[in-house]
Order: structure tokens, then C-alpha cells, then sequence
């Protein structure tokens, strides 16, 4: 049987999202508008976010954010509806999410300036029904209480 | 199958919030605020609006939904049932309280049909209507009608006690295939038919699912509808074109075109324009937004885009001409009009040595 | 029917006929005209040899070099930057080969045995600039010099107005400028459409009369024997 290995196929330049490798400038648009939400957040604790798929970055573009953004202290991989990703970076307060869906594509991309992104907290309705659902497990014969189906 | 065409326990359904729903069916909420950024993210709203979204669907009730099937292939249907949890797009069936939907739905018959009146009428002036295929109209509607009754007349009955309206798909948004020409059954868009109601277009042969979740998550957290363009579609969806976002427009404006499918061309990866793509002058948001969990769309298959969710595509002419290609007319007309030229030309310069004949001979 | 279904299917249709007859007619009826018989003695025998003046004309004679080197420059640089925008750029290039086969019923690959070669967007682009510029440049040379505002009528603007309109317009498109892509490609076609309909009515005809008059001149010229 013949494969797609044997079709003679040479995708050039086709990585996808990343029109071309120069910068752009909008990195460095990206980095300033950091430093400023990071002012107010150390002012005022007010929190900031930025959306890195609301503007086009080349493959430079990219490079330079990483570089400058490189990974801090703290990276915390979740798993909820595929992984997600969340790395505060070098600088305290800057957070770098990447959601990824379940075949890994990735569906969003933050930067958040904040102590603590929102998708760490546990949340208060999850904490009261893990609560009672560990109540039911202690419990041996209430097995008449509802599961939940996961 | 969606959950909520389970038999509903004991009346809590309508009661539920979404947040509990989502929260029974081992969706957590920190996967919730997952989706509810993502889906801020391709909506183009600020960032801060997925925690919004988030708290606010959590706390909304479904909204009561009937899923009208008119002149359609259940193409829309499958489009959006093949998406499911937990993904973005799957949690449309867990956002709405789903009344009625004849594919999906386990009453049929009379049953069926009560269960919608009874929808209908407990909900008066609330419920969303999802309408997907055209509406015929010719001969009083009498081409496509379900339990006796026409199509036609039951959308003019449902539009009065509607919230608002969604056309899922191309054929309820612009007519569709149906509409095509000489259009036998008179088909008709439900904008031709309803005029009193919002109505938010999501074409597509079939539509992407997500924006459906994106109007609905909307519909939840404002209470309103999304911005709409000239032709009703969501903006945050339908505001750039194919071609806009499409990863091959470096080699269209750098004038390297694929010229047959399976030329060296084709095998780079060169834009489809020369072999009849449409992505030029179609709005819709597969380039981004993708098709089967992100993985490709038609472009990106190799194959030119349709233009599908653009009114009356399916009579714009071949799908694999050029744009420029077939629209200027035929030899024979030109032929004419050659013909006529010479013709009226030869005549004004007989005319012209009449005159000067006149003039000489003194009259 | 929306804008651009007009603009692509009958108004297209439409403007291409009444081109057609409009060009035919008019070059039709100016070649049958009967020409004022000279009675004069002809000082050559021959007066074919005037025919170059159809090639000679097209650059100045020494003596007006200066005075007409502005006219002349932008004219060259207007006319060439329309022409290569018009046939080198690939959208249009599809559009002139499926008329040459629907025509003629051949592809046009297989008469001339090359492709029609074309430009890259970017390269189309600046000669559809450097078209506009010179176009504006000769339009306030029109108004400003005394004389040819004097000798200018409506049909000279509005030629120039049907000219620079494709131009522009193809550009806006190409860059998806100020209105959704499909408005701004209907526009660009329907300017288009105003300059084919236009064009056997007004003085754009000189694209065809132009060689008839030279040539006209020039064998005149040469029966009267001046220099050339
Ligand atoms: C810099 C100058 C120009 C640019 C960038 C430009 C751009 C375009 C573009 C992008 C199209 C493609 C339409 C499509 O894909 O559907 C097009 C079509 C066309 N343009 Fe232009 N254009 C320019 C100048 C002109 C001029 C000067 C004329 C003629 C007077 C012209 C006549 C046409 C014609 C005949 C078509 C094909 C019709 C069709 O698509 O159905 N263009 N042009
Ligand atoms: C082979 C074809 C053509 C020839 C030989 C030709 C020749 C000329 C000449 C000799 C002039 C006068 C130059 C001057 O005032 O300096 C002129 C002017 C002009 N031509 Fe053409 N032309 C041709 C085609 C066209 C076409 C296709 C168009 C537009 C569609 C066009 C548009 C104009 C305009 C607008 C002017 C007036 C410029 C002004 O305002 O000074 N020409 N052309
Ligand atoms: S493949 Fe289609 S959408 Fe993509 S650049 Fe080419 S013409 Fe545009």
C-alpha cells in the first residue's frame, strides 16, 4: 500500500501561523505593554492579560518573546480537557498559559501579569463538591448518594 | 449522543446551571475557564472576558432550544454532534436545554410533536430557534412539511414566541442548495421569511461548530447577540476571508500558483488561486479555526476552497475556475458585437459622404 | 444580485460588448471617411516612406526635447505602468487567456509556446504607484499650465479619471483597503467596466486612432515633402 511518504510531497514555508521569521516589532510591542501591566500590578495589584493570538508573530517574533520570557521558578502542568501549560517566567508576576486541546493543537495562549493565574486557583464549587464526595467515600453505605459519571 | 436528549431526572434539568451540569459531567470549572478563554480568544474579545464568560455561564440557566430541520441533508447536524467533550465546541449540547430535535431526539411521532408545542408554550418569548435547511415557499410551502403541517408555517408560528433566531448552515442562512437554480421548490433563507426577529447567520455547507458555541456562550453571558455583519454572520467569525488568514498567501502574492494538482507547484504547497480556489471572496474562519479538532481545512488538504458560506455558491460556476475565469461572456457575442460594430461604423461613414455629396453638389 | 455577482456576470457581459462595438463602429467609421482630395502637385513620388512617422512621433524632435520633456517622461511612465499592471499580473492574465481561448478556441500556452509570463503582487503594486503618481502629475500639469486648461473639455478629465480608477481601485483590492474584499473587487471591476465602456466614446480612443492619424499625417507630410 502507498503511504503519503510516497508521494514526493515538499511543503516549503508552510508553518502554518508564522508568516515569515523576521520581527516584526510586535514582540517588542508585547514586552512593553509587560513592564506596564507589571507597574500596575505592582501598584494597584491590578491584573492584566494579553492574548498572543490577537496579533500576528513571525517565527522571530516568537523567539524574541521566549527569550526574553524564559522560564522562572514555577511551571505547573494541568490536566483539564487536555493539557495546559502555565510557566511564570523569569520575571515574577508574568505568567506564560498555553492551553492545548486533547490532540494538542493549541487552542489559546496568554500572557497574564498576576501573582496567581485565575486556572491554578481551585474553585470554590469544585472544593464543595470534592468535599462531599470525600464525605461519601468515607462513608461506606451511603452508596445511594449520586455518583458522579465521569 | 448529546446528553441532553437523555431523559431529563426529576425536573432539575431546567433548574440546573450550567456550571452544576457541566460540573455533574466531570467537566471541571478550571476545564470550563479553559474554554470559556479559548473561546474569548477566537471571538476576538479581550482576554479578561474568558473569566467572565466563565463566572457568567457558570451561573446561567440553559436556555430552551428547538432545532427546526427544514429543506437540509442533516449535514449541519452531524457537523456539530461530531464535535464533542470534551472540546469547545462540544459543550453546545450541555449550554442549551435541547426541547426539540427530530435526529436526535428519542420521541417521535405525535410525542414528538407535543413535546414542541409544550416547549413552545412554557417558554414563550425565551426560547432559541435553531433552524437548519431552507424554507420552501412555493405552492404555500407544500414542497417540505413534517407531521401534515408545512415548514414554512412552522417557522412563522415558532418565530413569534423566539428570543431569537439562529440559521445553522448555509441553506437556512441563504437558501442553499435547495435555493439553487431554477430553485423547484422556491426555497428560501429564513431571513426571506422572518423579518421581526434577530436572526444570526452561521453559514457553512457544513458550519464550523464553535461558532455556534461562541453565539451561544454570547447569547449566555450578555444576554445579547454578537456583532453581526451585512450579511448576519458573526463578525468575530466572519470578519476576514479565507485568503485574509490562509498560510499559502505568501505564494499568492509572490505569484507562485499551483497550475494542475499534482504539479511540482502542488507539491510545494503554492496557492490554489489558478485552479479555482475561492478563499478570496469567502468570509468564514476554517483558515484559523480548522476543521476535525484543529487538524486541517480544505486548503490545507490541497483542494481550493468552495467559498460555501457565501450566498448562492453553488451557482457562481465551476468550483475549479479561476475567479477571473467564464464570466465575460462567449465568442458568439463578441462575434455580434464585432458585426454590429462594423456595421453601425460603415453606416456613419456612409452617412458622413452622403453629407459631403450634398454639400458639394451645392443643396 | 449582489455588487460583485453584477459586476462578474452582466455588467462584465455588457461593458465587454459595447467595447467591442464601440471601437469597431468608431475605428470602422473613421477608415471609410473619404479624404479631402489634395490637388496640390505631390513633391514625392512615393509617400509611403511617411508611414514612420507612426514609430518617429513617439519621442520629441530636438527642438521640443526641452520644452516637452515633462509631458513625455510621465506620459511613458503612466502608459507603461498601466500596460504592466494590466498584462502582467496573474489574476488579469487568467482573465485575457480564457478570452483568447473562448475566442479563438485555442489555449494561448499552446500557440506561443511559453507561458504568459507575470509579476509577483508586490512588483504589480509599485507600477500600479508609480502609474498613479504620474497620472496625478499630468493631471495638475493639465490644470496648471494656462494653455492646455484652455484646450481641456470634460472628456479630457474624465479619461483621466477612467484611467487612474482601475488602478487605484486594483490596488485598494489588493490590499483589502477600506472595504470588505468582495465590495472592493466589484468596484475594481465595475471601474474597469466604465473604462471599457468609455473608452470608443471619448479620447481614450487615441490608443487606436493615434497610428491612423500618424500615419495619415506622415504620408501627407511626405507628399508635400517636409521634413519629417
Ligand atoms: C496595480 C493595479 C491593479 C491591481 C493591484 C489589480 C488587482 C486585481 C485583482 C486582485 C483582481 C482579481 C480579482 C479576483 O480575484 O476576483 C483583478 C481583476 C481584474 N482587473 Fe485588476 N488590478 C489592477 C489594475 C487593473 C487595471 C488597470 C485594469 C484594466 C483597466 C484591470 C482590470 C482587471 C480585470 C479585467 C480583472 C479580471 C476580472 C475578474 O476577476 O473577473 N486591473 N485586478
Ligand atoms: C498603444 C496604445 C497607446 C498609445 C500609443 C498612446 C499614446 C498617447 C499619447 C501620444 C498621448 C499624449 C501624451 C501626452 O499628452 O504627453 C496619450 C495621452 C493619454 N493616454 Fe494614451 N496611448 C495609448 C493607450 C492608452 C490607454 C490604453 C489608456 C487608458 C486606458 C491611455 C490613457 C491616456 C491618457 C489618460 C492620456 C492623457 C494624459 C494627460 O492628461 O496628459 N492611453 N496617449
Ligand atoms: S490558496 Fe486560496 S485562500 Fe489561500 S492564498 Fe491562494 S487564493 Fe488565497
Amino acid at each position: 500500500m502507498s503511504g503519503l511518504k510516497d508521494i514526493a510531497v515538499t511543503v516549503i514555508g508552510a508553518s502554518a501561523d508564522q508568516p515569515g521569521s523576521d520581527p516584526s516589532g510586535n514582540a517588542s510591542a508585547i514586552l512593553h505593554e509587560i513592564a506596564d501591566l507589571l507597574e500596575r500590578l505592582a501598584s494597584d495589584g491590578s491584573q492584566g492579560m494579553i492574548d498572543l493570538r490577537a496579533m500576528p508573530l513571525t517565527s522571530g517574533d516568537r523567539a524574541q518573546l521566549e527569550e526574553v520570557l524564559a522560564a522562572g521558578a514555577v511551571r505547573v502542568a494541568i490536566d483539564a480537557a487536555g493539557p495546559t501549560e502555565v510557566v511564570e517566567t523569569v520575571y515574577p508576576g508574568v505568567w506564560w498559559t498555553r492551553h492545548h486541546n486533547e490532540s494538542g493543537e493549541t487552542v489559546a495562549e496568554f500572557i497574564e501579569v498576576t501573582v496567581c493565574p485565575e486556572i491554578l486557583k481551585s474553585h470554590i464549587e469544585d472544593v464543595r463538591e470534592g468535599g462531599a464526595q470525600l464525605r461519601r467515600v468515607l462513608v461506606p453505605d451511603a452508596s445511594d448518594a449520586n455518583e458522579s459519571d465521569d | 449522543m448529546p446528553d441532553s436528549m437523555k431523559p431529563r431526572d426529576a425536573g432539575d434539568a431546567h433548574e440546573a446551571t450550567l456550571g452544576e451540569r457541566l460540573a455533574a459531567r466531570g467537566v471541571s470549572r478550571r476545564a470550563f475557564l479553559k474554554f470559556a478563554s479559548a473561546l474569548a480568544s477566537m471571538m476576538a474579545l479581550p482576554p479578561s472576558m474568558g473569566l467572565v464568560m466563565a463566572q457568567a455561564m457558570a451561573q446561567a440557566k440553559r436556555p430552551s432550544v428547538l432545532w427546526f430541520p427544514f429543506q437540509e441533508c442533516t449535514g449541519c447536524t452531524e457537523s456539530i454532534t461530531r464535535s464533542h467533550t470534551p472540546t469547545i465546541e462540544g459543550m453546545i449540547f450541555d449550554m442549551i436545554s435541547l426541547d426539540y430535535h427530530e435526529t436526535l431526539m428519542a420521541a417521535a411521532g405525535h410525542q414528538s410533536e407535543a413535546a414542541r408545542e409544550q416547549a413552545m408554550k412554557d417558554n414563550a418569548g425565551k426560547y432559541l430557534l435553531l433552524v437548519d435547511g431552507s424554507v420552501a415557499t412555493g405552492l404555500d410551502g407544500a414542497y417540505s412539511t413534517i407531521g401534515g403541517q408545512t415548514n414554512l408555517s412552522w417557522l412563522t408560528e415558532a418565530a413569534k414566541g423566539a428570543a431569537a433566531i439562529i440559521a445553522v448552515g448555509t441553506c437556512a442562512s441563504f437558501g442553499g442548495i435547495p435555493k439553487a437554480n431554477p430553485n423547484p421548490t422556491g426555497a428560501r433563507a429564513v431571513s426571506d421569511v422572518i423579518k421581526d426577529k434577530p436572526i444570526v447567520n452561521i453559514p457553512g455547507c457544513p458550519p464550523i461548530p464553535v461558532v455556534l458555541t461562541g453565539v451561544l456562550a454570547h447569547f449566555l453571558t450578555f444576554g445579547s447577540l454578537p456583532e453581526l455583519d451585512a450579511l448576519g454572520r458573526p463578525k468575530a467569525f466572519f470578519g476576514d476571508t479565507i485568503h485574509d488568514r490562509c498560510y499559502r498567501r505568501p505564494f499568492y502574492d509572490q505569484g507562485l500558483f499551483a497550475k494542475t494538482f499534482d504539479d511540482e507547484g502542488a507539491r510545494n504547497g503554492w496557492c490554489l488561486y489558478e485552479l479555482g480556489c475561492k478563499g478570496p471572496v469567502t468570509y468564514n474562519a476554517c483558515a484559523t479555526v480548522k476543521w476535525n479538532a484543529g487538524t486541517s481545512f480544505p486548503i490545507q488538504s490541497g483542494h481550493g476552497c468552495l467559498g460555501c458560506s457565501e450566498p448562492d455558491f453553488w451557482d457562481k460556476g465551476s468550483f475549479y475556475k479561476a475567479l477571473p475565469v467564464g464570466q465575460w461572456g462567449s465568442a458568439a457575442t463578441l462575434g455580434g458585437a464585432a458585426a454590429v460594430g462594423v456595421a453601425v461604423g460603415a453606416a456613419a461613414a456612409y452617412a458622413a459622404r452622403r453629407r459631403q455629396d450634398k454639400i458639394a453638389k451645392g443643396d | 444580485m449582489d455588487l460583485l455577482t453584477f459586476a462578474r456576470g452582466p455588467g462584465l457581459q455588457w461593458a465587454v460588448t459595447i467595447f467591442v462595438i464601440g471601437v469597431l463602429w468608431k475605428l470602422v467609421g473613421v477608415i471609410l471617411l473619404r479624404a479631402k482630395p489634395d490637388l496640390s502637385e505631390p513633391r514625392n513620388p512615393s509617400t509611403w516612406k511617411g508611414l514612420r512617422l507612426i514609430i518617429t512621433r513617439s519621442w520629441p524632435r530636438k527642438e521640443f526635447l526641452r520644452s516637452t520633456a515633462f509631458t513625455e517622461v510621465l506620459g511613458y511612465t503612466f502608459h507603461i505602468g498601466f500596460l504592466v499592471a494590466l498584462l502582467f499580473y496573474l489574476p488579469h492574465i487568467l482573465f485575457f487567456e480564457d478570452v483568447f481561448k473562448g475566442v479563438l478556441g485555442v489555449n494561448f500556452q499552446q500557440v506561443f509556446g511559453v507561458q504568459w509570463p507575470y509579476f509577483s503582487g508586490g512588483v504589480i503594486n509599485f507600477f500600479g504607484a508609480v502609474t498613479v503618481a504620474a497620472l496625478i502629475a499630468v493631471l495638475i500639469h493639465r490644470i496648471v499650465s494656462p494653455v492646455k486648461r484652455l484646450i481641456s473639455n470634460f472628456d479630457d478629465y474624465f479619461s483621466w479619471f477612467v484611467t487612474i480608477a482601475p488602478v487605484v481601485t486594483g490596488m485598494l483590492a489588493y490590499g483589502h483597503v477600506g472595504a470588505p474584499y468582495q465590495t472592493l473587487i466589484a468596484v475594481h471591476l465595475l471601474s474597469m467596466e466604465l473604462l471599457l465602456v468609455w473608452f470608443p466614446f471619448g479620447k481614450l480612443m487615441h490608443a487606436f486612432t493615434v497610428f491612423l492619424s500618424r500615419g495619415t499625417e506622415g504620408m501627407q507630410f511626405e507628399r508635400k515633402g517636409a521634413s519629417l
